[in-house]
């Protein structure tokens, strides 16, 4: 009897030290490495297996089976996990669905397919997306308007566009920068492409790559911009047919009737907005608040919304994170005013108390778009040519863990909403 | 034993070499041409005795901040040849490691001083810092063991001019009964005036009620036209006549503060008995 209980303690404590059978990486902030931890959660939908997104059970954990394989990985990237067992995992998952909390699991799935919108050589600015996927060690391709135009997005799940003009005015970086050989050379490759595909201007040709990339949206592609690429997609779109575009950018003045002609059914977000004929300032519309009112990083932070991870998974999952207030960031396009934005927008992030909204989403078709303002999150006023950020030093960025919120969510296993 | 001569001097040419190129600091403001020295020491070089000497200086530079324009050959510059060619390369898939390169042909043995200037549009800035880095240094295509020092534009934030508004120093000062001080509006404004002393509490409204502040100060523009209550003052010059009637003052060390509608003016004063 003695050497049976023996027997069934030893094979039960044996038993129990082999049931590690979960991996659990907490977001809260007990984590090291946020934006390497998004990188994990990729790695290990990529290699086929599947990833539970806990919202807002410890701001976003994520849930995985065990493997010494992983474990590995998550100390060699240096993320933050703890071995629990199928008991304790079982306890986990019975709080998050519980009723009376506002958390979900989300299933993670299929690694989405990522292109980055940008040109074969070097933007005179840094991406802060391209930054924290190659931070986070995520795979992506580039792709630049000869792949849009010749349908190359239908590989692709996702597409990020950054500090880009859709407009076809360069950036408007003509009053700062017309006689700097950069800037001259990127006109001439810009000029050049249109001609390589049939376009007798930027604009047209830019107004093509923008109309491609809302029929990738329509047809269920996820689409993140940042910085001017947000408003400047909206105003080509909304422009289509009008000449916006100066005399020095495209050889002929523009329509200075352009603003009546604007068709807002065309955009995705913005609306009733007011365009910035003058080529000279730096700045596309009204749509961007924020350049004046704010320039002082101590006083710039802006907040994200909850939402019902329940009823709302997908503003839930674009808005985890560890911390509720964000630091904000300028941009070419740093806030968009609250009264340009379409009613049938979710706003996930403004900053209280003004107009200044940072962070929003919505759908198109089948997919969606999220706008985020700002142009780097951890570098406040992050000039051409300034060195790009170091993301070793900001590894628990709430502002970058953002972007990498909107690289996870295409991962996601729609299931019915509960509304 | 001329042919023997000639290769210890080419021999000794390629190894005794030990020269450093530094560019120099400098700061400069978003849109500005600047001149950048570059500065040698080639204190053990030697060139050779004919016309051929062929000079190269390769620098890397972060094209998006800087323009480089040309070479420019001042007072101090060791070299004085003016046949000397300058070429830029951006580099297009990443303009921040664009590069220029100097050519010249000139006798430079034991230079040690400005070589010459490089003159530069800043693009870029504010609040930021481009830099210039020599590469490579060689002599006719041989290239010379050479020291590199970068050298660092800062490009700080522009200096905002502050408001020209002031109080000048009372005079006399000490004082006992009356001092006099200069004041300068630079809008028009309203004022508030009040003496504080070193314990915060302001001393004459301590002994007086409104009006009888009111009559310790004077106040007159240029024209002697004395400033009567609460009315606008225009911007200009005012004469400030500080009484101290009555020595409602103690003996002191005060703070007379003004308050206009844009800016909070202060002067220190003191009172003897």
């Amino acid at each position: 009897m003695k050497k049976t209980l023996l027997l069934f303690i030893i094979s039960a404590l044996v038993f129990s030290s082999a049931k590690a059978e979960k991996i659990l990486i907490p977001m809260d902030l007990a984590q090291t490495n946020h934006l390497k931890a998004y990188g994990i959660a990729f790695w290990v939908i990529k290699d086929n297996k599947t990833v539970d997104w806990l919202l807002n059970y410890r701001d976003g954990a994520f849930m995985a089976d065990y493997s010494e394989k992983l474990a590995l990985e998550c100390r060699v990237r240096g993320v933050t996990f703890e071995q629990i067992s199928d008991g304790n995992a079982a306890q986990i998952y019975k709080q998050v669905q519980a009723d009376n909390v506002n958390e979900d699991v989300v299933k993670l799935e299929k690694a989405p397919k990522i292109a980055v919108y940008v040109p074969k050589g070097t933007q005179p600015w840094d991406d802060a997306v391209r930054m924290a996927l190659e931070y986070a060690e995520v795979d992506y391709d580039m792709v630049w308007d000869e792949d849009v135009i010749n349908g190359k997005l239908k590989e692709y799940d996702w597409l990020h566009l950054h500090h880009e003009d859709f407009t076809g005015q360069f950036g408007k970086f003509w009053a700062n920068y017309r006689n700097a050989p950069w800037y001259i050379q990127q006109v001439a490759l810009n000029e050049n492409m249109a001609k390589k595909l049939g376009f007798a201007k930027v604009s047209q040709m830019k107004l093509a790559v923008a109309k491609t990339i809302k029929e990738f949206v329509a047809n269920g592609g996820f689409l993140f911009a940042m910085c001017s690429a947000t408003d400047s997609y909206d105003i080509a779109l909304a422009a289509e047919g009008v000449d916006i575009v100066a005399s020095m950018f495209d050889g002929d003045p523009a329509d200075m009737g352009a603003q009546d002609k604007l068709d807002f059914g065309k955009t995705f977000a913005f609306e009733n907005f007011r365009l910035t004929m003058d080529p000279s300032e730096y700045e596309f519309s009204d749509i961007d608040v924020g350049a004046t009112s704010l320039n002082n990083p101590e006083t710039d932070y802006f907040t994200l919304f909850e939402f019902s991870a329940k009823y709302d998974p997908v503003p839930t999952m674009l808005t985890q994170c560890h911390t509720g207030i964000v630091q904000g960031f300028l941009g070419q396009t740093t806030a968009f005013a609250k009264e340009k934005i379409k009613k049938s927008v979710t706003i996930l992030a403004e900053r209280e108390g003004t107009n200044e909204v940072r962070y929003i989403h919505g759908n198109f078709g089948r997919g969606t778009y999220t706008w985020y303002g700002g142009h780097d999150p951890e570098d406040y006023r992050h000039g051409i040519g300034d060195p790009p950020t170091d993301l070793d030093l900001h590894k628990n960025s709430p502002g970058y863990r953002l972007i990498l919120n909107n690289i996870l969510f295409p991962a996601a296993k729609k299931k019915k909403q509960k509304t | 034993m001329k042919l023997l001569i000639t290769i210890f001097i080419i021999i000794f040419t390629h190894t005794a070499f030990s020269t450093s190129i530094t560019v120099n600091d400098a700061t400069a403001e978003k849109g500005q041409i600047i001149h950048v020295p570059v500065y040698a020491d080639i204190t053990e070089t030697f060139v050779y005795n004919d016309e051929n000497n062929l000079f190269r200086i390769d620098f890397n530079f972060n094209a998006l901040m800087l323009d480089f324009k040309k070479v420019v050959l001042k007072g101090e510059s060791i070299i004085v040849d003016t046949e000397l060619t300058s070429t830029t390369t951006l580099n297009p898939d990443n303009f921040r490691n664009s590069s220029f390169s100097i050519e010249f042909s000139q006798e430079i043995d034991n230079a040690n001083g400005i070589l010459f200037y490089l003159e530069f549009e800043v693009l870029a800035g504010p609040d930021t810092l481009a830099t210039i880095t020599p590469t490579s240094f060689t002599l006719r295509n041989e290239e010379i063991k050479s020291e590199f020092n970068a050298g660092n534009i800062s490009i700080p934030e522009p200096v905002i001019e502050t408001d020209k508004s002031y109080i000048s120093n009372f005079y006399p000062n000490p004082f006992h009964r009356e001092a006099k001080a200069e004041i300068r509006f630079t809008k028009p404004t309203r004022i508030k005036l009040s003496t504080y002393n070193l314990n915060g509490s302001d001393q004459l409204y301590e002994f007086c009620n409104t009006d009888c502040v009111q009559k310790h100060f004077r106040l007159t523009d240029a024209a002697g036209v004395e400033y009567m209550g609460d009315e606008l003052l225009m911007e200009g010059k005012y004469t400030l006549q500080l009484r101290n009637d009555f020595s409602t003052l103690a003996a002191g060390v005060y703070l007379l503060i003004i308050e206009t509608d844009y800016k909070v003016l202060s002067q220190r004063f003191v009172v003897i008995k």
